[in-house]
């Protein structure tokens, strides 16, 4: 497994030599999302890459409308020519280096993309010019492991940096502050949530936010190194300087716990593993309704509309069922009790005697103690 | 003479109607599963059998979402619900996955739009998802109408925009603060609106309060003429978790402008600020037209509590109607005897009823109704089952 990282400046060249990373990072500000090297300068330093054997990859990772599309392929059809290799994120701009050149792509999955199939496909759609997948941030280990073991094109995945939770073009933080500079940060909490806060980062491209902590599963280095991961990405951008990127290349390259355990205590921030363990945001979802108006199960009538308690209750049929005297309806309120009643009487709207109702009609009972509107009505048996 | 589909949301059964009898030439829904709507009531497969049905009935279209970030397990049960949705003959389905895209191209003709959490926001994008069968791209909400016609133009892809409704204030797809935050997977149906909360901003000593993420709602009405000039193929209306009112009044609003080209080429501004005045009367955030113009501004954020700013409140649907003497609905919002109701047909626009009495089913006086219950009130002709019933809210009065 190999480290892959940003460079921010020509001059940290050789700290990224002696820590044996052999693939850079390039991003410009006008193409990736936080970058911020001028764009006359990244030719210079793709070139003084290339000279010390370190594999310069552009980044061109934002999201783009037609008319930024426009402006922006104009700016990376030159740079083609200095980089054989650009990392992408925006189906367009895959596609657009697909039909206008002969670089190689990596393409940034990160968000979504948890299927198999879904995965292959990307990898048919880019064929051979396809040089590695970034994989998605709420992998968890299991997936991560099954898909690094299926896919035959290099992988990467984050394993150290800021981890960005929302990008929107709109400026959110000048119309709060005014004008704080081209880029600069803020820091967002609520008493309405749980979560401790984040940082907000405005800059040329929109504002995006960050987690509080950092992504950083490194206790799984080693474990990530045996699954199969090619590359881990280590973003130390927003850290004072590089003092610890020697450390993180060593965890990678050679994963301890004493390591890691030194590695934790120096690093400035907070770390945590996002969803390495297991993925999980999805186990709520079945308290979001109430089952018991579920109209899924078989017999499903309709529901209660009219309760005066003691007098009748209207009920409305909303499936194609027909309710006949002597059929047994079974009745479950919101709160998940259960009646039953076989019907004697049925009434119209204005509580004349009917024989049937049918689908769209309104009809009445006799009260049944319990019974609310909203209460879900199910035939279940019937003696005609 | 081009005119764009009217495509409105179904969140159930009754909507779907509502949304189509109003003037919607196409519903978009979602199953029990595989939709990003986890909480919506979505349709049962009885449901989507007589949803479908109903509409094309109606000669309109129904396209089902399949939008969620689907996980390999789900990919593995889908085949079968395809194969229904193909039995039905819906018309299309809505994914943001390739890999939903190719299980459903793998296991039917259906036809497949791209939906817009996939943030689809060019022509090469369109042209990327067209070789892999999309024939229609719901635009993100960061495109402009002049941008979504070169898209059209370049890719052959038809596009589909947003008109009207709420917005992510983030790129579509591209938020995960409910993950990280809530334990919620916003694109697999747990987004917790956190983009809606109250936040404390500091920046060095300063600190402010403001709702910064929050988005205005999106309203393009008065654009419609540049939407249909752009050959916009369907105009997209949001909102599966709103109300039956919503749903009848914005099908209602966009639906008559559209008639209203159709049938003289053109659209005045009197007749685009008659039903604009109508989009104020059902629930919605401070309007914004977004980015359909330019990109979206400081103008376009929604920095306030949320609170109630619509100016007609909901308060039943006509269940029955008897000829020549009573209307039977459902009250949903209590009212008196002596009250005003405007009650919204489908094609004679508003009819206004003033209750000289209000029964129950036994024919007794209600002096004031209750929610959860049934009414009679005075017949007014030219009303339907299944209109919808309004009464002006506290704003107004």
């Amino acid at each position: 497994m190999q480290v892959v990282s940003y460079i921010k400046n020509i001059n940290e060249i050789d700290r990224f030599i002696e820590c044996g990373v052999t693939e850079l990072i390039v991003a410009p500000k006008e193409l990736s999302r936080f970058g911020d090297l001028t764009y006359e300068s990244i030719i210079s330093i793709a070139e003084k890459l290339r000279a010390k054997n370190i594999r310069p990859i552009l980044e061109w990772d934002l999201l783009m409308t037609q008319s930024d599309f426009d402006k922006k392929s104009e700016l990376v059809r030159p740079l083609l020519a200095h980089f054989d290799v650009v990392r992408v994120y925006d189906v367009g701009a895959c596609g657009y280096l697909l039909s206008h050149s002969k670089a190689s792509i990596q393409l940034v999955l990160e968000i979504g993309n948890h299927n198999q199939r879904g995965i292959e496909g990307w990898i048919k759609l880019c064929g051979d010019r396809l040089d590695r997948l970034v994989l998605s941030l709420e992998l968890d280990s299991e997936m991560l492991k099954r898909y690094t073991s299926i896919v035959d094109v290099p992988v990467e995945f984050y394993g150290l940096g800021r981890m960005p939770l929302s990008y929107t073009p709109r400026k959110l933080v000048t119309p709060v502050f005014g004008h704080l500079g081209e880029s600069f940060e803020i820091i967002a909490s609520s008493e309405e949530s749980p979560h401790k806060g984040f940082p907000v980062l405005q800059n040329t491209h929109g504002t995006f936010t960050f987690y509080m902590l950092d992504h950083g599963p490194i206790d799984h280095f080693g474990e990530m190194s045996e699954m199969g991961i090619d590359f881990l990405r280590i973003d130390l951008r927003h850290l004072p300087d590089l003092t610890l990127l020697k450390d993180a290349c060593a965890l990678v390259a050679n994963f301890s716990s004493e390591l890691c355990d030194s590695f934790k205590e120096r690093y400035p921030r907070r770390l945590f593993k996002g969803f390495y363990n297991k993925n999980k945001s999805d186990s709520v979802f079945k308290k979001l309704k109430n089952e018991r108006l579920s109209r899924t199960e078989e017999g499903y009538l309709g529901e209660v509309i009219d309760v005066a308690k003691k007098r009748y209750m209207g009920l409305i049929v909303r499936s194609n069922l027909i309710v006949t005297i002597g059929v047994v309806l079974r009745f479950r309120t919101p709160e998940g009790k259960e009646k039953k009643i076989t019907i004697t009487h049925l009434f119209d709207s204005s509580y004349n005697p009917i024989d049937s109702a049918v689908q769209g009609q309104l009809f009445y009972l006799p009260h049944l103690g319990g019974i609310s509107t909203r209460t879900a009505v199910f035939v279940c048996d019937s003696t005609h | 003479m081009f005119i764009p589909e009217l495509l409105s949301p179904a969140g159930n059964l009754d909507k779907l109607k509502v949304a189509i009898n109003y003037g919607a030439t196409a519903v978009y829904l979602g199953g029990q599963k595989f939709g990003l709507r986890s909480a919506a009531d979505n349709f049962t497969e009885m449901e989507l059998r007589e949803g479908v049905a109903f509409a094309h009935s109606r000669s309109a279209k129904v396209y089902v979402v399949l939008n969620s970030f689907l996980h390999d397990s789900e990919i593995e049960e889908l085949p079968p619900f395809v194969h229904l949705l193909e039995e039905l003959k819906v018309d299309a389905v809505i994914v943001s996955d390739l890999g939903v895209a190719l299980t459903v191209s793998e296991h039917s003709n259906i036809e497949i739009h791209l939906s817009t959490q996939s943030s689809c926001l060019n022509a090469e994008a369109a042209k990327m998802w067209k070789r892999v069968g999309i024939t229609r791209v719901v635009l993100g909400r960061e495109t402009s109408i002049e941008d979504a016609a070169k898209i059209k133009k370049l890719s052959g892809v038809e596009v589909e925009m947003f008109i009207h409704g709420a917005m992510c204030m983030s790129f579509s797809g591209n938020c995960v603060l409910s993950n990280y935050t809530a334990g919620r997977d916003a694109n697999r149906g747990g987004c917790s609106h956190t983009c809606r909360f109250l936040y404390t901003l500091e920046s060095g000593d300063e600190k402010k309060q403001a709702f910064f993420m929050s988005s205005k709602d999106l309203n393009g009405l008065m654009l419609l003429p540049q939407y249909i000039e752009a050959g916009i193929d369907s105009l997209k209306i949001e909102g599966r978790m709103k109300s039956h009112l919503y749903a009848g009044t914005t099908a209602m609003a966009y639906s008559k402008c559209l008639d209203h080209y159709r049938e003289h080429g053109d659209l005045p501004a009197s007749v685009l600020e008659e039903f604009h005045q109508e989009l104020f009367k059902v629930t919605h955030r401070e309007y914004t037209e977004a980015s359909l113009i330019s990109p979206a501004g400081a103008d376009s954020i929604y920095d306030e509590r949320e609170h109630d700013e619509r100016e007609f409140i909901a308060v039943g649907n006509i269940l029955e109607v008897t000829e020549g003497q009573s209307l039977t609905m459902d009250v949903r919002t209590a009212f008196h005897p002596g009250d005003t109701l405007e009650i919204l047909t489908f094609s004679d626009g508003v009819a206004k009823v003033k209750l000289d009495f209000v029964h129950n089913v036994m024919g007794e006086t209600e002096d004031r109704t209750r929610p959860g219950t049934v009414v009679k009130i005075p017949y007014v002709k030219g009303v339907e089952v299944g209109n919808i019933i309004r009464i002006e809210g506290p704003l107004c009065k």
